[in-house]
C-alpha cells in the first residue's frame, strides 16, 4: 500500500512542473534565518485536537489561500498521529508542493518512546517494525549484555552497566541514579580512568550485586573495583556488601585487596561495616564525602600502578 | 514553616497493598505524617499500619469527612495515569507519583489535568518531599530514623532529580549545621509535574526558607526556566546548584542515557556545560563537588 502509494507519488512530483521544493529543511536553521517561517502551537494532550489549531500554526507561517486548508490537514494529522502513537518526535521533511497545489510527504521520521511500544504492538507489526531489531545506538559490549542478563533474572532492584566509551582501569561498581553520574565525574575529575560506567538502585539481591561486581571484575585490565553510592535509604547496605564479597572470593581474589573503597551510607549500615570488616575492606559512612571517596579511590588505583 | 507540607496534612496512598507501599507507609507514619487512608480497588476492609484500604478515592474521602490533601501514587505504570485522574477529581491538591516507566503521553496527560483543576503534581520518578521535623510524603529519607539523621529543620531549600542525591545534599547540610526546611525529590523524567522554576514561588513565600540548593543533570530546559523565571520575578532568593553527569559532555558519550530517563543530551544546549554557563551568568554558583554546597550556601546567606 505504502509503496504503490509513494511510486505514484514520486511519478507525480518528477511530472511537475512548478516544483516548489525547499529541499530538506533543518528547523534550527530555519527558526535562526527565518523566524517568521516557523509556526509554534501547543497542543492538548487531554482534549481533541481541534483543526483550527493545526490552521492556526500553519497560518502563523504566513500561509494563506488554498494551501492553508491543505497544509492544515496534513499538520492536523501529523499532530493526532504524534499524539495518538506515543511517539517523541513525528516529522515529515520535506513536505513538496505539487503542480496541482496539494501536499505531500517525501520523507518522514518518526520515534515512538519505548515505555509505550507495548501497547502499540498490533500497529508497528501491521507496518512491519520489527521488534526484536535492537535500537540501541551502538552495538551492546558483552559486559552490556551479561549485566543486562543478571538484572533480568531477578525481578529485586535493579543493576545496569555500560562500558561504552569507558577505557580505564578502575571498576565502578555504583549507584544510585544520581549518585553514579556523581561519582563518576568525581573518579575522572581527580584523575581517575572509570573502566564504566554502573547504577545500582532498588535494593537489588546479593546475587545482583554480586554479579554485577563479577561482570566488572573480569573486564580487561580491571584488576579493583570502588562500591560507592550516595546516601541509600532502600538499598541495604549490607547486603551490597555481601555482593561483592562474594564476587571477589568467587574469582579468588582477596576483597581487601580487590575492592579500594566502599562507600555505602544508610539503610543497615552497621551490619554492613560489621561485613567489610572481617574481610578487611575499608567502609565509609557519610562522613565521607562522595568526592573524598572517589578520590581515595583513584590514588590507591594509581599508587598501584605507579 | 514549610512548603507544601504541615503537621496538620492528611494523605492517602494509592495501591497501599504493594510491597514498597506498606514500608513507605510505615516510614511515613514513624515519621509523623497523617495517613488517613489507602487506596487498593479489591482490598476494602483492610488495614496497612492501621491506616484503612479502600476500593476508591471517593470512599477514602467520605470516610475522612472532608477532603484529604495529598496523594502518593504507587501503582504500576499502566495503571498510574487512571489513578492519579481518580485522586484529582476527588478533590486531592497535592499528587506524588513514585511510579517509573509511565509513558510520557500519560504524564502529560495527568499534568494537563492537574493544571485544569489547580492541583499539583511531584514526580513522577521520584521519593516525594520532606519537611524536617514535620512531616514526609513518599519513601524520601527511608525509614523515620534515617530520614531524622539526614535532615535536620534549617533554612536551605533543596529540589533534585535525583531521588537519592535529595538526601546526600540534605545530609550534608545538616551535617555542617545548616540544616533543611523542604526537601523535594522532583523526579528524574523528561516531563514532571513540578519544575524548579514551579516551585520557586513556594519557597519564595516560605519564611524559613533563606536559600535553595538545586542538584542537576544534563538533559531538558528546567535550568533555563529557572534562569527566565528568576529574571522575571526579581527573585533574590540565593541559590546554589551541583551539576551531575559532566562526563557526558565528551564525545563518545553523545546520545547516550545515563541515570534517569530525563538525562539524556537531544542538543547543544541541555549539555552540562551549557547549562553550568548559563546558571553561573545568572548568578547561580554551580560546584563540582557536594561537599562544596555548605560553604557556598554561608557565602550567599551572608553576602
Amino acid at each position: 500500500m505504502i509503496a504503490e502509494v509513494s511510486e505514484k507519488l514520486i511519478d507525480q512530483f518528477v511530472d511537475c512542473i512548478e516544483q516548489e521544493l525547499l529541499g530538506e529543511a533543518i528547523i534550527e536553521q530555519v527558526a535562526a534565518e527565518h523566524p517568521d517561517h516557523v509556526g509554534r502551537g501547543h497542543l492538548s494532550n487531554l482534549h481533541p485536537i481541534a483543526d483550527f489549531e493545526a490552521k492556526e500554526t500553519v497560518a502563523r507561517c504566513g500561509m494563506t489561500g488554498p494551501e492553508l486548508g491543505r497544509a492544515t490537514r496534513v499538520l492536523a494529522a501529523l499532530a493526532r498521529l504524534q499524539r495518538d502513537y506515543d511517539m517523541t518526535l513525528a516529522e515529515i521533511n520535506p513536505l513538496a508542493r505539487l503542480s496541482d497545489g496539494s501536499f505531500v510527504a517525501l520523507d518522514a521520521h518518526m520515534e515512538m518512546e519505548d515505555e509505550a511500544v507495548g501497547r502499540h504492538k498490533r500497529v508497528l507489526e501491521e507496518i512491519g517494525v520489527d521488534l526484536s531489531e535492537p535500537r540501541e545506538m551502538y552495538e551492546p559490549s558483552e559486559f552490556e549484555r551479561n549485566v543486562k542478563a543478571i538484572d533480568a533474572a531477578d525481578h529485586r532492584g535493579v543493576i545496569q552497566g555500560k562500558d561504552h566509551g569507558f577505557h580505564g582501569n578502575l571498576g565502578l561498581v555504583i549507584g544510585a541514579g544520581g549518585g553514579s553520574l556523581t561519582l563518576t565525574d568525581a573518579v575522572r575529575s581527580q584523575g581517575g580512568k572509570p573502566a564504566n560506567y554502573a547504577e545500582i538502585g532498588g535494593n537489588p539481591s546479593v546475587a545482583k550485586s554480586c554479579g554485577l561486581a563479577k561482570q566488572v571484575l573480569q573486564k580487561d585490565g580491571v584488576e579493583k573495583i570502588a562500591v560507592m553510592m550516595s546516601i541509600v535509604s532502600n538499598t541495604r547496605v549490607d547486603i551490597v556488601a555481601r555482593g561483592v564479597i562474594k564476587a571477589c572470593l568467587e574469582l579468588g581474589r582477596d576483597p581487601a585487596e580487590t575492592i579500594v573503597i566502599f562507600r555505602i551510607p544508610g539503610a543497615w549500615e552497621d551490619e554492613g561495616s560489621k561485613i567489610l570488616d572481617r574481610y578487611g575492606v575499608e567502609y565509609c559512612d557519610r562522613s565521607v564525602s562522595m568526592w573524598e571517596a572517589a578520590g581515595r579511590a583513584v590514588a590507591k588505583v594509581q599508587g598501584e600502578a605507579a | 514553616m514549610s512548603v507544601l507540607l504541615n503537621e496538620d496534612f492528611t494523605f492517602l496512598v494509592q495501591g497501599i497493598t504493594g510491597r514498597e507501599a506498606v514500608n513507605l507507609t510505615r516510614e511515613c507514619l514513624d515519621f509523623g505524617s497523617k495517613i488517613v487512608a489507602g487506596v487498593t480497588p479489591g482490598r476494602k476492609g483492610r488495614e496497612v499500619h492501621g491506616v484503612p484500604v479502600f476500593d476508591t478515592v471517593e470512599q477514602a474521602v467520605a470516610h475522612h469527612g472532608g477532603p484529604i490533601d495529598g496523594a502518593v501514587a504507587t501503582v504500576p505504570p499502566a495503571f498510574t495515569k487512571d489513578a492519579v485522574f481518580e485522586a484529582i477529581e476527588n478533590g486531592v491538591k497535592l499528587i506524588v507519583v513514585v511510579t517509573e516507566r509511565i509513558p510520557r503521553r500519560d504524564v502529560a496527560e495527568m499534568v494537563e489535568l492537574a493544571n485544569e483543576r489547580g492541583a499539583r503534581i511531584i514526580g513522577p520518578n521520584c521519593l516525594g518531599l520532606i519537611a524536617p521535623g514535620v512531616a514526609k510524603m513518599g519513601g524520601i529519607g527511608g525509614p523515620a530514623k534515617d530520614a531524622a539523621k539526614a535532615y535536620k529543620p534549617g533554612p536551605v531549600g533543596v529540589m533534585s532529580r535525583s531521588g537519592g542525591m535529595t538526601t546526600e545534599i540534605s545530609s550534608t547540610l545538616t551535617a555542617a549545621g545548616l540544616g533543611v526546611s523542604t526537601a523535594i525529590s522532583i523526579g528524574g523524567d523528561a516531563i514532571i509535574g513540578s519544575t524548579y522554576a514551579e516551585l520557586m514561588p513556594l519557597f519564595e513565600d516560605d519564611p524559613q526558607t533563606e536559600a535553595i540548593v538545586i542538584y542537576t543533570e544534563p538533559g531538558g530546559r528546567m535550568e533555563a526556566e529557572l534562569v527566565d523565571w528568576r529574571e522575571e520575578h526579581g527573585s533574590k532568593l540565593p541559590i546554589v546548584a551541583f551539576m551531575a553527569g559532566r562526563f557526558m559532555d565528551d564525545e563518545e558519550m553523545q546520545g547516550m542515557s545515563f541515570g534517569h530517563a530525563g538525562t539524556i543530551v537531544e542538543g547543544k544546549e541541555d549539555s552540562a556545560t551549557e547549562k553550568i554557563a548559563r546558571l553561573e551568568e545568572a548568578g547561580i554558583p554551580v560546584v563540582e563537588r557536594i561537599d562544596e554546597i555548605p560553604d557556598r550556601v554561608k557565602e550567599q546567606l551572608d553576602g
